[in-house]
């Protein structure tokens, strides 16, 4: 169902088939987190009087919920953000969602708007599995109080095509995003985390994450100069970016590596990148509760229902994500794992790569990013 | 306007006036304004609420300011001269302004053809050639920027087509992401806005000044510049209107079809509302965007204005 192509949703979206979690998506790239749930209102009055999950788009599977699901008979409500900055703005603006699905290096901005709940960690059962180094990093505590609950781990990475560019097999680097051969055939997130950050490290910085000097940033703004003619497109559209690959109108562009497994399910030929300059990208995503929520019983249930053993291993196999849990490694095999580049200790795996933090000084990265795409 | 209807305010109690009822009845009866107001009502009540006091708010924020999380109601200037120190914001305006101004001429030049041959050449079922002009706006503007995502795309059908009848081997990659695909999609999707007006200026010019300009001896192409288009140009004025001004805002537009540097004024205000999260100064690029297409359209109608009294 994710490998769908335009012409497919403007027909289902014609006959009225076009699911919320599609809709949601192509909503999502376009910047209008919320649009899916509004015009699909006879999909969501089911759930009507049901908690609300406000995150990535993609996460409305029932497997992902078992307990809950089988307790209310179907999944919570959803509504879905473009990126996280967009969804801080929503929040702050007044959204009343449950639930949110913040990742690590965002945890301190959502915070700041004072609307996570401290998270009573004995309501839930399945919070002793997580695996003791993910339930104490960063984040996790804010003020004394547990505020967000690892969920599931993943890698932002370069895909590409080894039969297009066989000069980069066993020669993985960023540096493809910048290879004048492959001009208007790259394309990057939209994003400043998995993006511009790219642009910083080949730039040369100390910590990618970090802009508050003005040499990083004049450093970076030079990479970025080159990066943007380079590329076909920004895209936070994972199925655009995949559709890309597979056709080969892309020869690499940056993907998380759910779509990586996607794509080999489909049996394009594609390679994702361990790039030499610092490795692939890590990021830790995770639930956190809304403050004063009118569901907070279910918005408990939602949180163990995620980190029950079948939803993490159910993750595991079908996103190719790592996850939070001792119970979800416990069901997948060793093979199982390596096949998807994984161990069954996360710790290894999350250190193989430059793991992603707080962007420092975000506000001018992303002045200097809209400068850069309007040719400055 | 003010000593006609004043007069003739005046004049309104002279007239019969059938009955004497007091009241508000009778106010309503004896005064033309009062009634005239009340017509208007619902849509003036409508516009205060959806047009005025939202476009007050914008104006307000744009003096505010903002940093991380908080706004400040305080009066001030530093998003206007932040507007005016960095050249992003006017570099990116203009261009808007260029790309609107290409999409109002691809969209006349398109249009005008249509609408003449509805007018002029169909003499049969008139009503169905105009509902299938407006056929493609049944579906949502979003989809239609779509669909030119399928036709000029990679493996779309422009380039399967060509590949298919042997003109090229391998897809053409310019037809997408880039500037020209925007005026493209752009001029497509508001064709409508310029075709309808168009057609009710033409369908309106007596046919026997153009029988007559043939008997005087003008050929098709001279009757045409000389009768026709003078004549047609109403329409063609308030359709150039209709498309320009809005599409200089459109951010869906330049996301979907623009390419890696396709960013028009409308996706910055989406940033500062956004990820941007700088509110107040949203407000101010809206704010100075809304006056330049103010002044845009001033000029525009100034320099007709002035054509005008040369030809007469």
């Amino acid at each position: 169902m994710t490998e769908f192509n335009a012409k497919e949703i403007v027909a289902r979206y014609r006959s009225g088939k076009l699911s919320r979690r599609e809709l949601g998506r192509l909503m999502g790239m376009l910047g209008i987190a919320g649009a899916g749930s509004a015009m699909m209102p006879s999909m969501t009055a089911a759930a009507e009087e049901q908690a609300m999950v406000f995150g990535w788009a993609g996460y409305d599977d029932e497997n992902l919920w078992p307990t809950y699901v089988e307790k209310y008979g179907s999944l919570p409500r959803f509504t879905f953000w473009g990126d996280e900055e967009e969804g801080v703005t929503k929040l702050v603006t007044g959204f009343e969602p449950d639930i949110i699905f913040p990742c690590s290096y965002k945890i301190p901005k959502w915070y700041s708007t004072g609307r996570l709940a401290s998270i009573d960690t004995s309501r839930l059962k399945n919070w002793n599995d997580i695996l003791p180094s993910l339930r104490s990093m960063p984040g996790v505590e804010m003020g004394g109080n547990v505020v967000w609950v690892p969920v599931d781990w993943g890698l932002t990475s370069v895909v590409y095509r080894p039969d297009l560019a066989p000069e980069y097999v066993g020669n993985h680097s960023w540096e493809i995003l910048w290879d004048e051969k492959y001009q208007g055939r790259v394309a990057c997130f939209d994003s400043l985390v998995d993006c511009v950050t790219i642009a910083g490290t080949m730039a040369g910085l100390d910590n990618p994450f970090d802009y508050r000097s003005e040499a990083d940033m004049e450093a970076t703004r030079k990479r970025m100069q080159t990066l943007v003619p380079n590329l076909l497109y920004f895209s936070n559209d994972s199925t655009s970016l995949e559709q890309g690959i597979a056709s080969g109108e892309l020869v690499a562009a940056t993907v998380w590596n759910e779509s990586v497994t996607r794509l080999k399910a489909q049996g394009v030929n594609v390679e994702y990148m361990q790039p030499k300059e610092g490795g692939a990208q890590t990021w830790v995503c995770g639930l956190s509760m809304i403050a004063d929520s009118k569901y907070e019983d279910q918005a408990y249930e939602l949180i163990d229902a995620m980190l029950e053993p079948s939803s993490r291993a159910y993750e595991i196999r079908e996103f190719g994500y790592g996850v939070s849990t001792q119970g979800g490694y416990d069901l997948v095999s060793v093979e199982e794992l390596a096949e998807l580049g994984m161990t069954k200790d996360p710790d290894h795996d999350l250190a193989q790569g430059t793991f992603q933090e707080e962007i420092q000084n975000e506000e001018g990265l992303q002045a200097m990013f809209d400068e850069v795409k309007a040719g400055m | 306007m003010t000593s006609q209807s004043l007069t003739s305010d005046q004049s309104v109690p002279s007239a019969p006036s059938t009955s004497s009822g007091g009241g508000i009845r009778g106010f309503f009866i004896r005064s033309e304004n009062a009634r005239g107001y009340a017509l208007l009502a619902p849509t003036l009540i409508l516009l205060f609420l959806a047009m005025v006091i939202p476009v007050v708010m914008l104006v307000a924020r744009s003096f505010w300011t903002q940093s991380g999380m908080v706004q400040t109601a305080d009066f001030s200037f530093v998003n206007y001269e932040m507007f005016f120190a960095k050249p992003i914001y006017w570099a990116v305006l203009k261009k808007s302004l260029y790309i609107s101004g290409a999409v109002t001429i691809a969209t006349l030049l398109l249009a005008y053809p249509a609408a003449y041959f509805v007018a002029f050449k169909v003499k049969k079922n008139k009503l169905i050639w105009l509902i299938l002009i407006t056929v493609p706006f049944w579906t949502s503007y979003l989809l239609r920027v779509f669909a030119w995502k399928l036709m000029l795309g990679y493996n779309g059908v422009v380039n399967s087509g060509l590949i298919g009848i042997g003109i090229i081997d391998e897809p053409l990659g310019f037809l997408l992401h880039n500037v020209n695909a925007v005026v493209l999609t752009l001029a497509h999707a508001w064709a409508a806005f310029a075709i309808l007006p168009i057609y009710v200026s033409l369908e309106k010019i007596d046919k026997s000044l153009l029988e007559a300009a043939a008997d005087l001896g003008e050929g098709p192409i001279r009757s045409f510049i000389r009768v026709t288009l003078p004549l047609s140009m109403p329409g063609v004025i308030a359709a150039s209107l209709l498309v320009f001004i809005p599409t200089v805002g459109d951010y869906v537009t330049p996301k979907l079809v623009g390419g890696s540097g396709g960013i028009m004024i409308g996706n910055l205000v989406q940033n500062m509302f956004g990820r941007g999260n700088n509110w107040p100064m949203g407000s101010a690029i809206a704010v100075v965007m809304m006056i330049t297409i103010t002044l845009v359209v001033c000029v525009y109608l100034w320099l007709i204005s002035q054509a005008k009294k040369r030809s007469s």
